[in-house]
């Protein structure tokens, strides 16, 4: 008698890309194969498009055909809800790519007498599985099965018996749960215990009124994920998760300097900034972040590049006002196709949904530089947490594509000080450009220094500097000015002697 | 008239056999006309378990006289079975 080799080996856990944007980063390489996942999460957590994401996936793009078994909406339900995301079900299954197994409550209910199985479905899906040669089963959801059918313990026994069968078929099965909290029990009918080798849990709750829903792999026995939940979001194309942390760290540094499109502020930076570079302008209102972002937006179309521009806090026509006004022509880079202004209002969506509509703007334009003018104004809009994820995540998708990003963040006091925005980023970006006010023996002047400047040397003086209607003039250090930065400079009295040599020095 | 019934059983076991007794004695308790019975394996024909929505072993399905009616079990509540079906009161 052949005897299956799979039953005397213990393989290792191999897994599937699961198809979910994002998914497979924090689990290390997606859903293990042949194995059943539970999914479990309160109604409304989207179980059942991940699952239906999974297979349609699975179908477009791993040419693994897929048999949805479904125990609460009809199959017709389900093809038409799914429409909007461009998920055409109905020709999947005429090309015998997908297959139903329609268990969906019927209107007399299902009454028993007696003792009974539950052969009949598993006759059922194995038949669909070998029509369609599916390698991918989705259950939509067990506890659909509970109310209708009156002894739970019989349920319980009968759906561990389909678990098994499946196990048999060599599919990689993806099974929904209800549960009642967003942190309480895994499932309401326990029926985690029976498959409890991997668990992923969907949640969505409100948190300061933003709507904010996450994954997480609770389990997964034989092999690593990451920890945690990870924020997710539903575009056009699905489901859409954040991997945050788990990016993957693998961009590559540049060497390449780009003008800052201010002569003065290339040389202090070094030579200019790095071509894949996070850059962050920090300063209060009025110190000229929006003409520093002009200028190197303007600079870069100066050198054929496409710039991108995401400005949260003017609108187009003061953008393009100002920057004229300055001596650029924005209007005729925009006509170019080498500028582009996308204004948006921060309170108009969760940070989750501005991120993903950035970064298909950053797909669809792709630009090599990018500004985002200014953060503050999403930080007001979000949560601590959520706001550190969106700031992650851009910046590790334009490094990723070997952009350069000009971000501004907004100081509260006039002198000094340093922005919340900047605590929660200050370690992702590479250069840090300081813009402060000065108040000097009953003046008020303009500073600018380069705080930070990653893998390179740069000025540590602090400059002054002017704006005028043809933009930013750097002039000199100030000297003998101590405590700029924090908001309460002094002029430093120093010896006579040493002053009159320093002239004389400077005569020579 | 005549009564059909389908029952849907998982390979010959002993719950099947017993299923089928069931209904057999069911039938001639209740029934004064003739019936028929249509035996259907789902693990040889799926196909016909899929179109009926059956999803456990034993089923028993009338078919007709309308409305369908279902039931799962091997009918040893034969009471409830018979309200189920909506199978008459025999006429005395």
């Amino acid at each position: 008698m052949a005897i299956d080799n799979q039953h005397n080996e213990f393989p290792e856990v191999t897994k599937i890309e699961s198809g979910i944007e994002g998914f497979d980063l924090i689990s290390l390489g997606g859903i293990p194969k042949k194995r059943t996942s539970l999914i479990a999460g309160s109604s409304g957590s989207c179980k059942t498009i991940f699952s239906i994401q999974f297979l349609v996936r699975g179908i477009q793009d791993y040419q693994e055909n897929g048999v949805f078994v479904t125990f609460e909406e009809t199959p017709a339900e389900i093809k038409s809800n799914v429409k909007s995301l461009g998920w055409d079900i109905h020709r999947f299954e005429e090309n015998n790519q997908w297959a139903f197994v329609d268990a969906s409550p019927e209107i007399d209910g299902q009454e028993s007498s007696g003792a009974y199985n539950f052969m009949a479905l598993l006759a059922r899906i194995e038949h669909a599985v070998e029509t369609v040669k599916a390698k991918r089963v989705v259950i939509d959801s067990i506890g659909a099965l509970f109310p209708q059918l009156a002894d739970a313990d019989i349920v319980r026994k009968e759906l561990f018996r389909i678990f098994a069968g499946l196990k048999l078929m060599n599919v990689t099965t993806l099974i929904t749960a209800e549960r009642f909290d967003e942190y309480g029990p895994i499932s309401r009918f326990k029926v985690e215990e029976y498959v409890a080798d991997n668990v992923i849990v969907l949640r969505h709750s409100i948190e300061e009124q933003k709507r904010r829903r996450t994954v997480e792999i609770l389990k997964c026995r034989g092999s690593r994920h990451q920890n945690g939940e990870f924020p997710f979001t539903i575009s056009d194309r699905g489901i859409e998760v954040m991997p945050l942390s788990a990016m993957k760290l693998e961009m590559v540094s540049s060497d390449l300097r780009i003008p800052t499109g201010n002569d003065t502020l290339d040389e202090m930076c070094g030579g200019g900034f790095y071509r894949d570079s996070i850059i962050l302008v920090s300063g209060a209102t009025g110190t000229g972040k929006t003409l520093l972002v002009t200028t190197f937006l303007d600079s870069g179309c100066n050198q054929n590049e496409k710039t991108l521009v995401f400005a949260f806090e003017e609108s187009r026509s003061q953008l393009l006002r100002n920057a004229i006004g300055w001596g650029m022509g924005f209007n005729k880079w925009e006509d170019d196709g080498l500028l582009r202004i996308d204004c948006a209002y921060p309170e108009t969506t969760g940070l989750p949904d501005h991120l993903l509509r950035m970064k298909e703007e950053i797909d669809k334009f792709n630009p090599s530089r990018i500004a985002v003018d200014s953060l503050s104004a999403l930080e007001r809009v979000s949560t601590g947490k959520a706001f550190r994820e969106f700031v992650i995540g851009i910046t590790s998708f334009i490094k990723e594509k070997q952009i350069a990003g000009l971000f501004t963040s907004v100081t509260p006091s006039l002198m000094g000080g340093i922005s919340v925005t900047e605590q929660h980023i200050s370690t992702i970006t590479d250069s840090i450009i300081l813009l402060r006010y000065v108040e000097l023996m009953g003046e008020m002047k303009r500073g600018i220094t380069v705080l930070k400047m990653r893998g390179s040397q740069h000025e540590k003086t602090i400059k002054e500097y002017d704006i005028d209607k043809t933009g930013m003039h750097i002039g000199n250090a100030f000297r003998n000015v101590g405590g700029i930065l924090t908001g309460t400079p002094q002029q430093i009295a120093i010896a006579e002697d040493q002053m009159l040599s320093g002239m004389f020095e400077q005569d020579q | 008239m005549t009564y059909e019934f389908n029952l849907y059983i998982a390979g010959q076991s002993a719950v099947a056999q017993s299923a089928m007794k069931n209904l057999k004695e069911l039938c001639s308790e209740h029934l004064s006309v003739d019936y028929k019975i249509t035996v259907i394996d789902v693990l040889k024909e799926p196909r016909m378990a899929e179109d009926d929505k059956v999803i456990a072993t034993p089923t028993v399905m009338k078919k007709s006289p309308l409305p369908v009616r279902k039931i799962m079990g091997d009918l040893s509540d034969k009471a409830k079975a018979v309200e189920i079906l909506g199978i008459p009161k025999p006429l005395d």
